[in-house]
């Protein structure tokens, strides 16, 4: 890899990218290298947010908002009468209209920022390990492997379509969590980090570590101490408050 | 290769889209967990709520006719009193010598009547002296008319002397009256409910509110009562004889009995309303364990229809709902088909707090879903149903 190949970005061909998003998902190895030659964005980035807006706007189209607001509340089971009153105060002050609005794009909002937050935490672990690959580097490949994603937005279409009644759970939408495939916790905390979890978030991470290691011909220990500390460490700390 | 790539692609994309199907087939999701319940026969009381306050019913409070300071007083706050029994003694020295002086007006003024007659009789010798010298032409008719004026004019001065008299008596009496007046006499049987006033202050004989004029409050304890104010909307409801229950705000969790004995025939605007409002006054005939107390908070329940049994269910159960376009309302119920939930319109009739009468016909076996709440409120027709069977 040089600088000149950093050059290539605006110049990348549509079949270039579609090849690109296929080796990411059945041949990650060879998605890195053309990663590292030709750092995209605008593709993985569009093609994402894209269909994530569009099905949460789907979701949030269909939904039946008293019966949400009642789901979303009863979930929060470590709140009190007072707190639980409050929040229910809170929703019914927003418009319905601007709760589709904030739910459509909070979700696509929130990808962007861990996206860029996970690209500055490795510029700045490549910054100090003295290494040649730059934000727009990291950046690139983190969009790129987010890419699995897509897996998940289809299942929440499919569930989307199987519930034409509205009363579906923000936590029931994605068939791909944790939760969803069986691993359900009574443990309030731990039940929402099975929630939270995904399988495409998992393949994400996994792509990532597998890049880290391959871009800079580094052990397995460190690729993983590098990619995964950040959610080691915010896992932990959750723990923390989960037992304390 | 790309082919293979393809197919791998399109695998994982059919086992992601296969994943809902399986975890609804798994998990058997979109299940609604409620509790239902056949209907049954209940007592329904329909009933209206009002707020109001105890009181005595026989209630006075005394206060003076006369000025002067307090001397004596022979009961306390929350003592026993009889009819007739003396209970404050307002100092009275100065009615006393009134009373005296007045006594001695009068005996002055019949003994000086008594003077008037004596001298009378005297006068009435001479003139009947007088005339008979007269006639004889003994003396002249100038002597004569002498002895008749003063005949009339001490006749006159008895009259006067007589009038005083009476003036004098009635002085005695109205002096009498006031001095009678400072010893305030209980009018009731009762309870020293309030004393107002202490040795050595002074009773003042006016109406107005001010400190004095009021000594204490006498009230007969059989005699408490509870006053509302119901709404006028709900007014014509209320009839005299109808049962109460009501609870004293000190003793929330013991609910007292009574019956309404009075309604209001004119509405008054009450202080803190808006609307208008009728005093209905209800009668404790069960206090229970309660103490009770004058101007004591209280809300009473007015049930305005005999308790009669009814097929009801839980009023949880009963949905309604409106369409104002068309000006149409109905109520509603689930019913559980075999785990399915069914929509069926139904006809209400009476209802009290936990229960509504249901005037459509429903067999007796028909489980009716009254709940959770969350569940029941967002209940759709054709939900599945994981019911739970909840008897009495």
């Amino acid at each position: 890899m040089t600088d000149s190949d950093t050059l290539q970005v605006g110049t990348t061909e549509p079949a270039g990218v579609i090849n690109t998003a296929i080796n990411v998902l059945a041949s990650p190895s060879e998605a890195f290298n053309e990663i590292a030659q030709r750092p995209t964005k605008l593709f993985p980035l569009a093609i994402i947010l894209g269909s994530s807006t569009a099905v949460m706007a789907w979701y949030f189209s269909i939904i039946d908002y008293d019966w949400y607001m009642d789901d979303a509340l009863s979930l929060l089971s470590n709140f009190s009468e007072a707190q639980l009153e409050g929040t229910r105060e809170v929703m019914e002050s927003m418009s319905q209209t601007t709760f589709r609005v904030f739910g459509t794009i909070g979700g696509s909002i929130s990808l962007l920022v861990v996206w860029l937050l996970q690209s500055v935490y490795l510029s700045l672990a490549s910054a100090l390990n003295g290494d040649r690959f730059k934000f727009t580097h990291w950046f690139s490949l983190i969009v790129w492997t987010a890419l699995p994603y897509l897996l998940s937005v289809v299942g929440m279409a499919v569930t989307i379509a199987l519930s034409p009644n509205g009363q579906l759970s923000a936590y029931d939408l994605d068939p791909t969590t944790l939760a969803n495939l069986g691993m359900q916790s009574s443990n309030g905390s731990v039940g929402a980090v099975m929630n939270s979890l995904n399988l495409t978030m998992i393949w994400s991470i996994t792509l990532t570590v597998l890049a880290y290691k391959q871009w800079l011909e580094s052990s397995w220990l460190k690729a993983m101490s590098i990619v995964l500390g950040p959610y080691l460490l915010i896992i932990g700390v959750w723990a923390y408050f989960a037992l304390a | 290769m790309n082919a293979k790539k393809l197919v791998l692609i399109v695998f994982i994309a059919g086992m992601v889209i296969a994943l809902p199907f399986i975890n609804r087939a798994v998990f058997g999701t979109n299940v609604k967990e409620v509790n239902v319940s056949t209907l049954t026969q209940r007592v329904i009381s329909p009933s209206i709520l009002a707020s109001g306050f105890l009181a005595h019913e026989e209630e006075v409070m005394l206060s003076s006719e006369v000025i002067g300071k307090v001397a004596e007083l022979f009961v306390e706050e929350g003592d026993v009193v009889r009819q007739g029994n003396l209970v404050l003694r307002v100092d009275d020295k100065n009615f006393i010598a009134g009373f005296e002086q007045s006594e001695a007006a009068v005996s002055i003024n019949t003994i000086d009547i008594e003077r008037q007659e004596v001298r009378i009789e005297n006068l009435q010798r001479q003139f009947e002296r007088s005339k008979s010298l007269y006639e004889r032409g003994l003396i002249g008719e100038e002597e004569f008319e002498v002895a008749r004026n003063q005949t009339d004019l001490a006749n006159i001065d008895l009259l006067s002397s007589r009038a005083r008299l009476a003036q004098a008596k009635a002085q005695l009496d109205q002096v009498n009256d006031q001095l009678s007046k400072t010893q305030i006499i209980s009018p009731i049987d009762g309870v020293i409910t309030s004393l107002d006033i202490k040795v050595g202050e002074t009773a003042i004989a006016s109406s107005t509110n001010i400190p004095g004029s009021s000594l204490m409050t006498i009230a007969n304890p059989a005699s408490i009562y509870t006053e509302v104010l119901v709404d006028e909307a709900d007014v014509a409801t209320i009839e005299v004889g109808q049962r109460a229950e009501i609870v004293a705000i000190a003793y929330p969790d013991q609910p007292m009995q009574g019956v309404v004995r009075f309604i209001a025939n004119t509405a008054k605007i009450a202080q803190g309303r808006q609307g208008l409002s009728f005093v209905v006054k209800i009668d404790i005939t069960d206090p229970g364990e309660v103490t009770l107390r004058p101007g004591m908070s209280c809300r009473a329940e007015i049930f305005t229809r005999q308790d009669q049994e009814v097929a009801a269910v839980p009023i949880q159960a009963i949905l309604f709902e409106e369409d104002r376009a068309e000006l149409r309302s109905d109520y509603f119920i689930f019913v559980n088909d075999s785990g399915v939930a069914r929509k069926t319109k139904v006809e209400v009739g009476l209802s009290d707090d936990e229960f509504q009468e249901l005037m459509s016909e429903i067999d007796e076996d028909v489980e009716i879903v009254i709940g959770p709440n969350q569940e029941l409120r967002h209940l759709l027709e054709g939900d599945r149903l994981d019911a739970t069977r909840i008897d009495d």
